[in-house]
């Protein structure tokens, strides 16, 4: 099982990235049209498939992508290492400063909090990816 | 960390890209190593010291101002 997934190389991640995107939007731009026309069961139904294929669309790339850098060159792993470091550091201290904020200010800012720190996460993550590049360069 | 690779890969007249797919790493990786921006890993090391036939602290040795 080990051997196995040691030797998967993930293929496919360029279309599937696609493919997830292309089903993330699609609802945007379908359902406007067809909303009033379609009843209430059958538009929950389209986005929880959606959703969960979108979903496990990205978590396949996530994995590929970590994977390939595992793999791969080892200064890359050093900068994907220390960029994750940074992002998790930079996103919990985010999150305890917007849960403080929303708990006491804002409480139904709340519910968006998870998807705010997910941003914020990606942000930070490409941003130290940038600057910690620049150090070992 | 400093080191001698520069020095050595001109004394044996090869590339940066040329060492980096011998090693099997990025030419960014020697770039890092010899600009002692980098450490390399203990198996990098070896396999440097490898291509060189020469011992790890021949290439390798601490830097004392630090």
């Amino acid at each position: 099982m080990q051997d196995s997934l040691k030797n998967f190389n993930f293929p496919y991640i360029k279309t599937i990235l696609i493919i997830s995107v292309t089903v993330f939007l699609l609802p945007f731009f379908l359902l406007p049209h067809y909303i009033l026309k379609i009843s209430f069961t059958c538009l929950r139904l389209i986005f929880i498939t959606s959703s969960m294929i979108v979903c496990s669309g990205f978590i396949y790339c996530i994995v590929a992508f970590h994977y390939k850098i595992l793999k791969g060159d080892e200064l890359k792993l050093r900068i994907h290492l220390e960029s994750l470091n940074a992002a998790f550091t930079i996103s919990l201290v985010i999150f305890f400063a917007l849960a403080f904020v929303f708990l006491n200010f804002a409480p139904t800012l709340l519910n968006y909090i998870m998807v705010i720190i997910a941003i914020v996460f990606i942000v930070s993550y490409l941003l130290a990816t940038q600057f910690i590049r620049d150090k070992y360069q | 960390m400093k080191n001698w690779l520069k020095v050595l890969r001109a004394e044996k007249n090869i590339s940066q890209d040329d060492l980096a797919k011998m090693l099997n790493v990025s030419r960014q990786t020697i770039n890092s190593i010899e600009r002692e921006k980098y450490d390399p890993s203990l198996i990098l090391a070896f396999k440097i010291a490898r291509l060189f036939k020469m011992k790890i602290e021949e290439i390798f040795f601490p830097d004392n101002t630090s």
